[in-house]
């Protein structure tokens, strides 16, 4: 029997909200995983996404199963992930903020007064509470306590802003990892850097190079190496001086003999490209070596001459004081590169310019070098014997055809990791290495060098395999 | 002018229309959702209001909501700020709910009156203790008064002392959190091993039994007195500021070990802690009105908040003299807020005109919830094929007379159903207070409650000083006074003592007078007068009563089971009286005799369903 009105529970369902719901979240996981070049993930996403909006629009009693689980999940997601962040507030925030407070003499709860005559307080007016009564705020009666609000916010945001630099240059930054300005080359790693972030050693010799200190002329007997690169040769800062690959295989190269020492001078930069390493061999020249390599991953091809101001590097002219600006700094670059507006259009006519560049880097390097090398970096899934996803793909062909044309004897090692670890401990993301992969990466173009240059070999007095040569890698692709 | 309050999302929610000033309706959700404390959006209770107010979808003027949500929040992060690290816990539990609901009561409220039709055209905030200083102020019959408000928390005020004067109400003077005669009172009640917010009425109730042998021990160490009525918390005592416990282990060993543990055997500890609280309690109290008097300077009382529901220390501050007249919200808890937020609006913030007589209280006798029309009810009972006798009130109250005065339970459903936590006789179960037996029958065979629970007689208001040392009305059932001492007997607690083996049943059941079933063991008793004025139809069952005994009293306890809401639809009131062991079912002219009626079948197991309380 209906005693009082109806209360309104929730307004019967159609099942089209709840199913463009479905498809919606569906689609959106599956394009972000497209883009990211999974398709088959993404694949996958989208038929699961579809079946199940199917299923939820064919049977109302389906549909309030697969909503209440997708909400039961969506609550225990939610509970974890919002334990954790309020955990975080708790710890980062509320618990310093504390501590501040006593050290300012706070006693909101009055815990500390226990002494006064009288455990009253004022009350606000009657007049303000009634002015204020559209307010969700009590209104507050002024007293000493809280007379200077503005005053305790300061000294709070002083304190938050010394925690968070702390912070900061706890997790690397503030001890940035500086570049020089230059018209020629664009930019390049500041000569003469000493200085550790991450765990990493990082050091420039005189001319940037991430390398021993060199004279630009080598000394005679010995032997000399100049490797051009990306980020991916430089290694980040979170790989140490020793592990990146340039000094891995001069490591190995000197252990296997020869007349004198072998330097392997490794030259670049995160964000560099062959305008940026043709600049740089533009203003400084070879520097004598014997070989060069020219190391690359593929997407390095439609990278135009970037100057300093276009990354988010600091200039050794003015070097960062906080790690907060670090920090924000890389922040807002991310942003405005995420609204820089390049797209497949701009890639489309700025990659065959990179390859062109390629062709004419090798032309300048041929001019002293007596032989010249190419060692393109496959992404994580083609490095570990997977598809071939790498960013800018569709240009290797391309880019082959412009080293052999250019007489550039260039690798693209498809499958160089697989069964050699798991993809994460050889990459550090979809196309730097982690250590491991550095270590693997050196022993691989140790192999080259030994079987694929002739001056090598003959500087080192052999005709065939050197002996202790690492065993060759497989499978290789070769121009 | 149609204004709705609303109280939410702590504990007993309810609502309340005010229209141009006069209470139109009120009631609080448990009632209709049978959910005891029922925190949630008064939906129900708010259609209700406004239905039984007839008001349009669109003229509702305004929505009060009583308190102000986002200082209650800033409050909760103080408070977590000044435990941190410690805290973390209730900090996840607290900490969401706020930013999931709590911050949003505005919408929700707008949503839960829009699920029912109604777009109200503002929503508003009192302060807590301003709602509830109003609720205690424009109600009564005072032209002027000093009001003191005591209760857990709101946003930061625990306590205050205010005047009203006119249409105006004003706090003076106030305490802050976590310093909380509600929260210590709740400490005690989690330490003897009840519910918070619902179990501190079991705690006044066991007081009798104990002695206050630690009320040194809590002035000593817990809490720090001042002459003026204001108090200190010693926090290192509590936990609620840190922890999801009342209190701590450091309190435990001041009282010699942990908490009890629920529904365990109450030993002579929670007796004595019960009692010993109670002392502190009214020390405090006495004390704050002696202040509120001389601030104030006014010589009446209004009081209001969780704590005025203590009837105990209600009785011993009228008794005392120190005002010349106490009135109390019938609905002093949260529920009661409601009211008080669109009072407030009304007189206050609108500025309206407000009049009183010092007589006569605007409460219309708390009878503002839902009534049943007698085709309602009919209709009710045709329909499932109840067997009823309909009577006039005059043959109706004679054949109850006479079955109460043979120890039969009736149980009585008549008019609109009170707002506020007591039954008034609008749904009551009553029974002979002569009856030795009565006590014990009630609170096992009916109610199935704890044995030791008193009974609150009601009496004709002209016959109460024959019965009770009153010096005052009682019609809210919130005052307690002393049976008088020649209807009384001496009786010993059985024998044991006091101690843990105690047998409360024994005990209960000793005849101490002529009407053992409400008085308590130490001769008190929670009285409610009954006037003709407020509740002529139970006045008039009384003086049947009186007609066929000589005795012008009944015994009155809600019309629910142990953790039931009070019954609010002869549905509820049929479900009930067949579920216990009520006799006969009154349903306003309507009578039941439980031998005519058909087999009683349930599917659920119903004691299950409603839980502890």
């Amino acid at each position: 029997m209906k005693w009082f009105p109806v209360v309104g529970g929730p307004k019967p369902e159609s099942g089209v909200a709840s199913t463009l719901g479905k498809l919606a979240v569906g689609g959106v996981v599956g394009l972000a995983l497209f883009l990211a070049h999974k398709t088959t993930a993404a694949i996958v996403v989208w038929s699961i996404g579809g079946g199940v909006a199917a299923i939820s629009l064919a049977s109302p009693a389906a549909r309030r199963a697969i909503d209440g689980a997708l909400a039961r999940f969506g609550r225990a997601v939610g509970t974890v992930l919002g334990t954790a962040l309020l955990s975080i507030v708790y710890i980062v925030v509320v618990t310093p903020t504390r501590h501040v407070r006593r050290l300012l003499g706070a006693d909101d709860l009055h815990l500390r007064d226990v002494d006064r005559p009288t455990y009253w307080l004022p009350s606000d007016t009657d007049e303000r509470k009634a002015k204020y009564v559209g307010s969700m705020f009590a209104t507050e009666v002024r007293t000493p306590g809280n007379r200077h609000p503005w005053a305790t916010a300061l000294v709070l945001f002083a304190v938050m802003f010394l925690l968070a630099e702390g912070v900061a240059r706890t997790q690397g930054f503030g001890n940035a990892v500086l570049y020089h300005a230059d018209p020629v080359v664009g930019y390049y790693p500041s000569p003469n850097q000493h200085l550790a972030r991450y765990g990493g050693a990082v050091r420039t010799n005189r001319y940037g190079m991430r390398s021993e200190e060199i004279e630009p002329k080598k000394t005679p007997g010995d032997f000399r190496v100049l490797m051009l690169g990306d980020s991916t040769q430089y290694g980040g800062s979170y790989i140490a001086q020793e592990n990146i690959y340039s000094s891995r295989v001069a490591a190995m190269l000197n252990k296997l003999g020869g007349p004198g020492k072998v330097e392997v001078l490794a030259i670049g930069a995160n964000g560099w490209g062959p305008f940026e390493e043709r600049g740089y061999v533009t203003k400084f020249g070879a520097f004598d070596a014997d070989l060069a390599i020219i190391n690359l991953p593929l997407d390095d091809v439609n990278r135009p001459l970037y100057g300093l101001m276009d990354v988010p590097f600091f200039g050794d002219l003015n070097p960062p004081t906080l790690a907060l600006e670090e920090f924000l700094n890389n922040l807002t670059w991310r942003y405005r590169k995420a609204h820089a507006g390049l797209g497949p259009a701009w890639e489309a006519e700025q990659s065959p310019l990179g390859i062109a560049e390629y062709g004419r880097l090798a032309d300048d390097l041929h001019r002293t070098v007596p032989e010249v090398y190419g060692a393109i970096l496959p992404g994580k899934s083609s490095g570990m014997g997977g598809p071939r996803t790498d960013a800018s793909i569709d240009w290797l062909e391309p880019l082959q055809a412009t080293f052999k044309a250019h007489r550039v004897d260039a690798s693209y090692p498809q499958g160089l990791f697989a069964g050699k670890g798991k993809p994460e401990e050889v990459y550090y993301d979809d196309v730097h290495l982690n250590p491991r992969g550095h270590e693997l990466y050196a022993e691989f173009l140790l192999d080259r060098l030994v079987k694929g240059s002739a001056k090598l070999r003959a500087w080192l007095g052999r005709s065939g395999q050197a002996a202790g040569a690492p065993p060759s890698p497989t499978p290789m692709e070769h121009p | 002018m149609n204004i709705l309050g609303i109280s939410a999302l702590y504990h007993d929610s309810g609502a309340c229309l005010v229209r141009d000033g006069e209470l139109i309706a009120a009631a609080q959700e448990e009632r209709f959702t049978r959910k005891k404390h029922d925190p949630g959006v008064p939906t129900n209770a708010a259609a209700y209001c406004l239905s039984e107010g007839k008001v349009g979808p669109d003229d509702l003027d305004l929505v009060m909501f009583y308190d102000k949500p986002i200082t209650k929040f800033t409050r909760l992060v103080t408070s977590y700020s000044e435990v941190a690290p410690g805290g973390l816990s209730p900090f996840l539990k607290a900490v969401p709910v706020w930013l999931k609901d709590k911050a949003w009561i505005a919408y929700q409220v707008e949503a839960a009156l829009g699920s029912v039709g109604y777009r109200p055209k503002a929503i508003k905030f009192a302060e807590h203790h301003v709602s509830h200083a109003a609720s205690a102020f424009y109600p009564s019959p005072f032209n002027e008064a000093a009001v003191i408000t005591v209760d857990g928390v709101g946003e930061w005020t625990t306590t205050s002392v205010g005047v009203g004067e006119g249409n105006k109400v004003k706090l003076i003077l106030e305490q802050r959190f976590p310093h909380s005669l509600g929260l210590l009172y709740s400490a005690f009640t989690y330490f003897t091993g009840f519910k918070v917010n619902s179990g501190e009425y079991k705690l006044m109730g066991l007081a009798p039994y104990g002695e206050p042998i630690y009320a040194d021990i809590i002035k000593d160490k817990l809490i720090k007195i001042r002459e003026d009525g204001s108090f200190h918390l010693d926090m290192s005592y509590f936990g609620y500021l840190a922890d999801l416990r009342m209190t701590n282990d450091k309190f435990g060993e001041l009282f010699g070990g942990p908490a009890r543990k629920p529904e365990s055997p109450l030993g002579k500890r929670e007796m004595d802690l019960a009692r010993s609280i109670q002392v502190v309690t009214e020390e405090i109290m006495m004390k704050m009105a002696r202040f509120a008097r001389a601030v104030t300077g006014k010589k009446n009382l209004c009081l209001a908040g969780g704590v005025a529901l203590n009837c105990v220390s209600n009785g011993k501050l009228v008794r005392s003299g120190i005002f010349d007249d106490v009135w109390v919200q019938p609905a002093a808890g949260d529920a009661g807020g409601s009211l008080g937020a669109a009072l407030y609006a009304w007189y206050r913030v609108l500025g309206n005109k407000r009049t009183a007589d010092d007589k006569h209280d605007s409460m219309k006798g708390s009878f503002l919830g839902p009534g049943f029309t007698r085709d309602q009810i009919k209709s009710f009972l045709d329909l499932n094929g109840l067997p009823y006798d309909e009577l006039p009130d005059d043959e109706r109250n004679k054949i109850l007379a006479k079955a109460l005065s043979e120890e039969k339970v009736v149980g009585l459903l008549q008019g609109r159903m009170e707002f506020g936590p007591r039954a008034l006789g609008g749904r009551s179960i009553i029974a002979d207070a002569r009856s030795v037996k009565m006590q014990s029958f009630l609170n096992l065979a009916t109610k199935f409650r704890e044995s030791f629970r008193p009974f609150a007689p009601i009496v004709l208001k002209e016959d109460a000083a024959e019965y009770f040392e009153v010096v005052h009305e009682s019609p809210y059932m919130l005052m307690v006074d002393k049976v008088l001492p020649s209807r009384c007997k001496v009786v010993e607690p059985p024998k044991g003592g006091k101690d843990d083996a105690l047998d409360l049943k024994e005990w209960v059941n000793m005849a101490r007078s002529d009407i053992p079933a409400v008085t308590h063991v130490d001769y008190s008793a929670r009285i409610q007068t009954v006037d003709t004025e407020r509740n002529p139809r139970l006045h008039a069952l009384l003086k049947a009563f009186k007609d066929v005994t000589g005795y012008g009293i009944l015994v009155n306890t809600s019309f629910n089971v142990r953790s039931e809401p009070i019954v609010c639809t002869p549905e509820d009131a049929y479900r009930c009286f067949m579920r216990t062991g009520i006799d006969i079912l009154v349903l306003d002219n309507f009578v039941l005799d439980k031998k005519k009626q058909p087999e009683w079948k349930e599917s659920t197991s119903w004691q299950e369903q409603f839980g502890l309380d």
